[in-house]
Parts: C-alpha cells; structure tokens; sequence
C-alpha cells in the first residue's frame, strides 16, 4: 500500500517548555503520507504534549511544525480543518443521541455527512439514538473514531485509543484503525501496548524525558536491539497468554 | 502530490454566525430535554409567586365585623352588605352575635373594625382597635365615603358640587404581587445565568468536551456565544412561565396590557445575556464542581437580598441603598417594575439597561481573560 513517501508532518526542532520544566527537548520527525506512525513512550515522555502541538491546541516555544503542507504556527485554523483528534478519555456534549453529535461536528466543520451510514461503519447503527455516556468502552472509542473521520481528514491523532478496553474490543478497534488506514487516512497514534504498536504501526518513535530517543519501523527497531546482543529472558514460545484468552472467549466483541 | 495547502475541500473556513446558530440550536435541544433539571429551575421562583400573590390579595380586604344587634334595616349596613356581595370585594363582613368574640378578633387585627347600632336608627358605631390603626383607619375611611353618599341622595343632591372619581385608582391598583414577581422573574434570570451555565462549563472543561470541540473549525467565543444564547432563550421561556401564572392564577397587573409583557420578556433576554458574563467568569473562576456553588452563591445572595427581589431596595438603609441600587440585578429589578407597574417603555429605562449593560461588559471582558479550555 506504500504509494509514497513523502511526509505529510514535519516537526524541526520542537521545543515546548513550562517554566524551568521543558517538557518536549529538540525533536524532529516526520510522518509519512498513509502510514500508521506510532509515538511511544513512558508517562510524562512528552508524548501528549508533542502531539497536542502538532494538533493546534497548544503553541510550541520554538521549532517548526507543518501539516500538509500548513505551518501550525502560522494558519492553525487551515490545519484544523485537514486533521481529526481523538483525545485522551474526552467526553461529548451531554444530552445528545450520536447521530446528533455527528451532525454537530460536521456543523463545527462546516461540512455535510450521513450520520447514519458513519456509524454502520463503526458497527454502531443500533447505538444511533443512544446517548454516548449509555455505551460500552469499545463503543465510546469507536464512536470517538468516527468523529475524527467527520471532515475527510488528511491526518487523525489518536491518543492511546485502546487503554481500558477488553481484548476483544482492542482487537476490534485494530481492525478499524487498518480500515482506515486503507482509506489512505494517515494515522498517528499513541500507545502504552507494545504489541498493539507492533500491528499496527509502519513507523515509531519512541520519546523518553521530552527527547525522541529511536525510530524506525517496529523490525528495525528488534533488528537493532537484536544486533547489540539483547536475549529474551525467558523462551519464546509460538502463543502469548492474549492468544489464549482469545481463543477461549472468541474474538467477536462484547457489548 | 503531497502539498495540499489548495486543496478545495479544507481552504473555505466555515461560516462561524452559521455554526454558532447551528450549536445554539444543540444547547437548547440538549436543555429542553433534560426536563427534571427544567423544572428545578422553575419551581423556587413559581412557589415564592405562589406565596406573594397570596399575601397581596389577602391585605387588599377590609373585613367589618357585625353585632348581631345591628338591625337589617340600617341603610348604612345594607349598602355595605351590596358592596360585600359583589364579585372580588374588597369588603368582608363577619357576623358575631357574641361582642368579646368579635373584640378578639379585632384586637388580632383581623377585623378593621366593628359596627355596633348607633344612637339612632340611621346611625352606627364604629370601634375601632389601637392594635390595628391601619385596618381601622381603612374602615373608617370606607364607611365615610358610604356615609357621604347616603347623605347626599337623603339631601336629594343628584349631582353633588364636590366630586371625585376614583376609576383610574381602581384600575391600577398596587398589590404586594406586583412588587414581587418582577423580583421573582430577577431571581429565576440570576440562577440560570449562573448555575445554568457555569455548571455545565465545568464538566465540559473536565471532560474535555471543550478541547475537542475547539480542536474542530468552530473558535471559542463561537461556542461561548452559542452557549449563552441558549440559556437566554431558556431564561425568556421561563421568565414567560412566571409572567404567565402571575397574570392567570395571581391577576398581576400589566400597566399597558401585552405590550408591557412582550417588553417584560426583552428586557429579560437583555438581562440574562449581561449576567450570563458572571456565570461564564465564575464557572472559569472555580476550579471544581465543590467550590463552584460557594462562589455562585457570593455572586448571587448579596443581589437576592439586596437588589430589591423580595424587598424594596427604598426600606433599606441608605448605605445599603447605595450598594443595592448599583447591583447588576438591581437596575433589572428596577426596570422591570417600572415597565410592568408604571407603563414605562423600554426606551425611557434606558439608563438601567445602560447599567446591565455596563456589568455584562466588565464581566465578559474578565470572563474572556481568564478563560480554560481545559
């Protein structure tokens, strides 16, 4: 599917610091057209703060950062309009059904949508009339999904859309992460869930105190670690403890 | 190629009028809705109108006792009885054949006074209680002007020299309702204007309602502008509501007719919309849901009992006077009364709008500077 790859997001030299804390120290990177480009790290890396200037919502103190083409600094707006977040654990306005939240921010984004043919994508028909607080985890993070997709974006953010989730729905949202990526949507996504990075993710960088300290695809990143003489304490074996729970109870989702 | 920077589909900004009326339109749709929280709303405020439409009507009356040995035949007692037997009369009679029973209840004011049979058989005696001077000095005047046109048809004056006509006085009578329920109106307007959106200002911030939204095309005042339509909105419903039951369950008196209550209503949208500035400015003053009702209620107490929403601002003392008439709530009130009991039009209030006005603005200005989105 690698048609290109030309970068869609180019970040030089960001910087953002709050008071003496500088929380994101000097990173560059770029995220190619299409790809599923994963940002890892520990709590407090700079993940979110990384991402969350890329996404306009906070102004970095140096460096550069563009989005399609748009410097962030200079037309946040444009960028706005080319981009869908998903945000850590954020809510809706209260007292709407989906559908209605649908229509509101395709309102917000001045565009016009199907609500109702958005949400049979996310296997959410049956919620349409629901309120988002009466849903399950997997429901809430699919709907969550398919509001960033409301303005046919060039990019979507997602910030760690699987924490919290069962097996099963974690590995149903994969599924509809890799559906979009085929639309040609380019993905960034933030992670705790190493594995979740290496089935999805194209590319990673992973951030430590503020600094992106490697990237590279996911085998790369093994092949190194592997060439400085790195073994596994333990034997591998062909199944993981996930296989086993999911061959149990089945890979449909609950809900 | 890559560089989409003319790509149609992004390079048109939405119309920010278009998405503001559009997220109007969700706010009041989520609000009416969430009928229980509707009805809180209204209930303190229809209660207080309930309560004070009653006192008002019940000081209205003049109520005369009777001795049973005041004969049938007194003119003077006739006509009083005809006045007492219409519709709606301000006079009451009660009959006691007992006098102690009667002078009991005179001295707990709740005779005016009572008529015994005077000297002659066309004359009565009235006693009268210095445990109520008002109810006495009420009957006394009542039953002199009976007297007085009694005597003039006895004296055959068909068309008396002296006269007056107290029509006009009648008609615009001034109940204890009409003072209150445009205070309770004030008082409605104030609790939405806070509560009604700094509540929900905080869980949209805690739940990064906000954030999300201001990471779409729609800008921040647009939202807030659409948020504070829809509680001016909800407040002119409501406002409507309380106007509605004073005039049919309580006869609150419009000075000019549905005129005065259409420009009741608009003078209420103006007022919700400045003190909505203090709702927004405290909901991004406190930092949680615990301090927030602490704060609102700094910001609304003072106004509930010092801007002239259960009483008048004039019986205060003058340095509180001087506080309470400068409140935001206060030239509402005072406007608002103005309008509904003196037929004032909303362009000869103008300096009290000027006064909302003038807080609105100082609130949103603070409200815009320290404003969080998250």
């Amino acid at each position: 599917m690698e048609k290109t790859t030309q970068p869609i997001i180019t970040v030089n030299n960001l910087v953002k610091k709050y008071g003496d804390f500088t929380a994101v120290n000097d990173v560059s990177f770029s995220v190619n057209e299409g790809e599923v480009f994963g940002l890892l790290g520990p709590n407090g890396a700079g993940k979110t703060t990384t991402l969350e200037i890329i996404e306009t919502l906070r102004e970095s103190t140096s460096g550069t950062v563009s989005v399609d083409g748009i410097d962030v600094s200079k037309d946040p707006q444009d960028v706005k309009r080319r981009i869908g977040i998903q945000l850590q654990s954020s809510g809706f306005y209260p007292g709407l059904n989906l559908v209605e939240l649908m229509e509101m921010f395709a309102l917000m984004y001045g565009v016009k949508i199907d609500p109702l043919k958005m949400l049979a994508e996310f296997q959410l028909t049956e919620k349409a009339k629901s309120t988002y607080d009466k849903m399950s985890g997997g429901q809430k993070q699919r709907f969550s999904l398919a509001t960033t997709l409301i303005n046919q974006p060039r990019v979507i953010f997602l910030d760690e859309p699987t924490t919290g989730l069962d097996p099963q729905a974690r590995v149903n949202l994969w599924q509809v992460i890799q559906e979009i990526k085929k639309k040609g949507v380019t993905v960034v996504i933030t992670t705790h869930y190493m594995d979740e990075a290496e089935q999805l993710c194209d590319r990673l960088a992973i951030m430590d105190h503020g600094k992106i300290i490697s990237q590279g695809s996911p085998a790369e990143l093994i092949d190194a670690l592997l060439k400085g003489g790195f073994k596994r304490h333990t034997e591998v074996r062909a199944a993981t403890l996930e296989d086993v729970f999911l061959s149990l109870t089945g890979r449909s989702i609950r809900e | 190629m890559t560089n989409n920077a003319n790509d149609n589909r992004f390079s048109t900004a939405p119309s920010q009028l278009l998405i503001a009326w559009g997220l109007t339109k969700y706010a009041l749709k989520a609000t009416l809705r969430n009928r229980s929280s509707l009805i809180f709303s209204l209930i303190f405020p229809l209660i207080f109108v309930a309560i004070f439409g009653s006192i008002g009507n019940a000081a209205q009356t003049i109520t005369f006792g009777v001795d049973s040995s005041v004969s049938d035949n007194n003119a003077i007692y006739q006509t009083l009885q005809s006045v007492a037997n219409q519709v709606d009369s301000p006079v009451k009679i009660v009959h006691g054949s007992e006098a102690d029973l009667l002078t009991d209840q005179l001295n707990q004011s709740k005779l005016g006074g009572i008529l015994e049979p005077g000297d002659s058989p066309t004359s009565l005696q009235l006693v009268t209680s210095t445990a109520n001077p008002q109810g006495g000095a009420a009957a006394s005047t009542f039953l002199n002007g009976i007297i007085s046109q009694l005597n003039l048809k006895a004296a055959g004056v068909v068309k008396p020299t002296f006269s007056f006509t107290t029509k006009d006085i009648a008609g615009k009578e001034y109940r204890y309702i009409d003072f209150a329920l445009p205070g309770q109106i004030g008082f409605s307007l104030i609790s939405i204007a806070t509560f009604g959106i700094a509540f929900p200002l905080i869980t949209l911030r805690k739940t990064l309602v906000l954030k999300r939204i201001f990471a779409t095309a729609a800008k921040p005042i647009t939202f807030v502008v659409s948020q504070c339509l829809a509680r001016s909105v909800q407040a002119m419903l409501q406002a409507t509501v309380i106007l509605g039951v004073g005039i049919w369950a309580f006869h609150f008196t419009l000075a000019n007719g549905w005129i005065t209550a259409v420009e009741m209503i608009a003078l209420s949208f103006l007022a919700v919309l400045a003190f909505l500035g203090f709702g927004i400015l405290i909901g991004n003053i406190a930092r949680d849901e615990q301090t927030l009702p602490i704060a609102i209620n700094l910001f609304n107490l003072p106004q509930i009992l010092l801007a002239g929403v259960f009483f008048p601002i004039d019986s205060m003392p003058h340095w509180v006077q001087l506080i309470g008439n400068n409140l935001p709530l206060a030239y509402f009130t005072t406007a608002l009364r103005k309008v509904a009991n003196e037929g004032a039009s909303l362009v000869t209030v103008w300096p009290y709008i000027l006064g909302m006005v003038a807080w609105g603005v100082v609130a949103y200005i603070l409200a815009a500077r320290i404003f969080k989105s998250e």
